[in-house]
């Protein structure tokens, strides 16, 4: 019986597969070590992105450039 | 339970009575009060004539003015319904104020009552004392009445309506302060006007311009805006007041400024212009408002005496200015015509990014956001990059990046600098690195315990407590990181972001003019990478981890192409991109020796897994279903080849469901093994624990 490793630190492609360091993978895409299931190290597929307000800042060709936000005392 | 506070419940029945028959009479009755409280109800002793619908009467709590009369517009207010008045007897009828208002100690405010729907034949009766009459005074007020709907009001000093404050000394809200997102694309400037709700500041529109570099930072309960020749302010605080003509003696920096009429209070911050017309901006102080056409008088700093009338009733912030220094005059001193970044550093405003200057930097004085004169033997001077010991960093400044007050980093074009203190009171500059500079002002984050990451000449760099020299820590997993990415300033944006939440360091590639995202989550816990791709929609352009006070606003936050804030939330297992959502193509592979003799092939004969989650349904997540191929090859970067070529697999399948599932029969020779699982499917998500198979050693490798 063998166990096969699952590449829980991620990505790495500084050595030839052979030489792979441990508990890495030359090959991932959007997996996280925490991921969508529970709040557990574990290789996971990546949460997704959703909305956080409604508002759409200038339409659809327009990328907000700056975010942050001001406090004001009551 | 409230309790009752100030009240004047009368002393001298039969009392006199108070008509209001008209939809103008508006009847008011001054207090002091003795404490402070939270006032949540005000009871009246009212009736209305027999058969009359009064419909509903507003009972609202006003400031008074310098003359004891209601003024500016309502503190609080509360509604009470015809049903409730009793059209034969006097009583108590309480009113709950929509919200409670918290009333300060030895303040003098009015109860105000009036009804739109009072006539001759809808009458509402308010009885008051009269000690003329051999009642005895209510020394906290007086009667107050209007037949103007409010515009201006007449006092009956010896009469008293009766009323009853009621409310509670309770903590009602440890909450001091409230936070606001502001959100800028599109040449708008976009804040949360309520709880999640955001709202344009429209005075803002195409005043900035988004193509070119913007940076924009807290200060002051204001946002100071760096886009070049637009230094801009977004003003949170202050109260606007406006006049024709400011006279002789404008106000100060700090001067108190006094409305004659309303004795409205403010502390002034800033003003547009030193003579004629002006609009002068400061924290109004009382709950009193400036009006227009009274006279404003002050006494400035060197004791003249300030007056000026005002144009207009004053403004509520927020307000949007340009950004000069004070007065516009030169006397304080000038900003720099241009600049692109800025921060707040020591409670001065810094700024950098002129392009006929790009190593110098310039900072206001201490506490004075619009004073940029430079004065000897002042320690909270202004001051820039060639006027004092700590002089220019000798780089083209890129990012500015504070710690505190303690030391700020000027991360360059092609080195980074440390000044340490103040520049104006024996502070130094150090050269951190003359090997490494920081890419742009988005290209570098802190984490919790202020280390800095950044990206740099060669990948992905941290310093510890944002002082030390820099380390490459992504160079032996990512050795051509900077080369894949091929990254040109003009053409891609590079932002990196702590997720407090994930751990980790997000850092992205985004292309501007088409929002193609790629990038590494770096996990502090394992210390490794993990690629990530997003769809173009979702190409993040700037990212801001938000504490809301709303605590399920509170997220990391990613400015993306198409004008939407979008945060990772653990339940979505697609991208949102507008409209619609969009799978995420998610898998990982591995590459696995299954020989212990390389001359020898070996035999995977079969291969469990046991996916996320448990049994299905229960305490764990679930995982949902993946599809798995596996490949042979004699040797590692072969199989790694044709994972990533996708080439044709030797077996392939889908597993579904949680737990452990049954054994696959591989059957699979050689010397190493190739395995993949993926899942590109909408609605879907996998992880995998635990990967284990049967080996067996056979013949020669030819």
């Amino acid at each position: 019986m063998a166990e096969f490793q699952i590449p829980i630190k991620g990505y790495s492609e500084g050595f030839t597969p052979d030489k792979q360091p441990s508990l890495t993978t030359g090959y991932m895409d959007n997996m996280f070590p925490r991921g969508t299931l529970e709040e557990k190290i574990r290789l996971t597929q990546r949460p997704g992105l959703d909305k956080t307000f409604a508002a759409q800042i200038g339409g659809d060709t327009a990328p907000i450039v700056c975010i942050l936000s001001v406090t004001t005392v009551d | 339970m409230a309790t009752l506070y100030d009240n004047y419940s009368g002393t001298a029945e039969p009392y006199n009575a108070l008509t209001l028959d008209n939809a103008n009479d508006w009847a008011g009755q001054s207090f002091t009060t003795t404490v402070p409280f939270s006032l949540s109800r005000i009871d009246i002793w009212i009736r209305k004539l027999s058969g009359d619908n009064v419909g509903t009467i507003i009972v609202a709590l006003y400031a008074v003015d310098g003359s004891g009369h209601p003024t500016g517009v309502a503190l609080a207010s509360g509604t009470i319904d015809d049903s409730a008045i009793s059209d034969s007897t006097y009583a108590w009828i309480p009113c709950t104020l929509s919200s409670a208002y918290n009333v300060s100690a030895s303040t003098k405010y009015a109860i105000v009552v009036h009804g739109t729907a009072l006539d001759a034949s809808n009458v509402i009766i308010w009885s008051y004392d009269d000690n003329g009459s051999g009642a005895s005074d209510f020394a906290g007020g007086d009667l107050e009445w209007s037949t103007n709907g409010g515009s201006s009001w007449s006092t009956t000093t010896t009469g008293d309506l009766l009323f009853r404050c009621y409310g509670n000394i309770a903590p009602s809200s440890d909450k001091t302060y409230s936070r606001a997102l502001i959100a800028i694309g599109n040449h708008e400037f976009w804040y949360e006007s309520s709880t999640s709700t955001l709202t344009e500041l429209t005075a803002a529109n195409a005043d900035i311009n988004t193509v070119n570099p913007l940076t924009a930072v807290e200060a002051y309960q204001k946002v100071f805006i760096a886009n070049k020749t637009n230094l801009k302010v977004a003003d949170f605080l202050n109260t606007k007041i406006a006049t024709a003509d400011v006279g002789a003696n404008p106000p100060d920096f700090g001067t108190v400024l006094t409305g004659g009429s309303s004795g409205a209070e403010m502390i002034v911050d800033y003003i547009t212009t030193l003579s004629s017309a002006c609009t002068i901006y400061g924290k109004r102080i009382t709950t009193a408002t400036f009006s227009s056409g009274e006279t404003v008088t002050g006494t400035d700093d060197d004791d003249n005496a300030i007056s000026f009338a005002t144009s207009a009733v004053e403004t509520a912030p927020p307000h949007w200015y340009d950004w000069t220094a004070f007065g516009g005059d030169s006397s304080f001193g000038a900003l720099p015509a241009s600049a692109y970044l800025v921060a707040l550093y020591r409670g001065r405003l810094v700024l950098a990014g002129h392009p006929d200057y790009p190593n110098m930097w310039y900072m206001s004085k201490i506490a004075n956001p619009w004073k940029w004169i430079y004065e000897e033997d002042d320690r909270l001077t202004a001051v820039s990059g060639n006027n004092v010991k700590a002089g220019e960093v000798g780089d083209i400044i890129r990012a500015l990046i504070p710690f505190g007050d303690d030391y700020f980093i000027f991360g360059c074009a092609s080195s980074i600098h440390l000044l340490d203190g103040d520049p104006a009171d024996n502070g130094s500059i150090d050269k951190l690195s003359g090997t490494t500079g920081i890419y742009s002002w988005t290209a570098w984050c802190k984490d919790a315990e202020e280390n800095l990451y950044f990206f740099g000449r060669d990948g992905v760099y941290k310093m510890t407590g944002g002082r030390s020299k820099p380390v490459n820590i992504s160079r032996t997993a990512l050795p051509k990181l900077v080369l894949d990415w091929a990254l040109d300033p003009s053409l891609h944006r590079v932002v990196l972001t702590y997720d407090a939440k994930r751990q980790g360091i997000l850092i992205t590639k985004t292309t501007l003019s088409d929002g193609t995202c790629v990038g590494y989550f770096y996990s502090l816990e394992t210390e490794g990478f993990y690629p990530v791709t997003f769809q173009t929609q979702n190409g993040i352009f700037c990212a801001y981890d938000y504490n809301s006070d709303t605590p399920t606003d509170r997220a990391l936050l990613f400015g993306c192409n198409d004008g939407y804030l979008r945060s990772f939330l653990d339940t979505a297992k697609d991208d949102d991109t507008g409209a619609s959502d969009t799978a995420i193509n998610s898998y990982f592979g591995m590459v696995e020796p299954i020989t212990e003799d390389f001359d020898r092939e070996g035999v995977l004969t079969s291969l469990t897994v046991e996916m996320a989650g448990g049994a299905s349904g229960g305490d764990f997540s679930d995982s949902d279903g993946c599809s798995y191929e596996y490949h042979s090859a004699d040797d590692s970067e072969t199989a790694l080849e044709d994972l990533k070529d996708g080439a044709t697999a030797w077996g392939s399948g889908t597993l579904s469901g949680t737990g452990r599932k049954s054994r696959i029969r591989s059957r699979i020779r050689g010397a190493w093994l190739g395995l993949k699982f993926y899942n590109s499917t909408a609605s879907e998500t996998f992880g995998i624990n635990k990967l284990f198979g049967i080996i067996k050693q056979v013949g020669r490798i030819k």
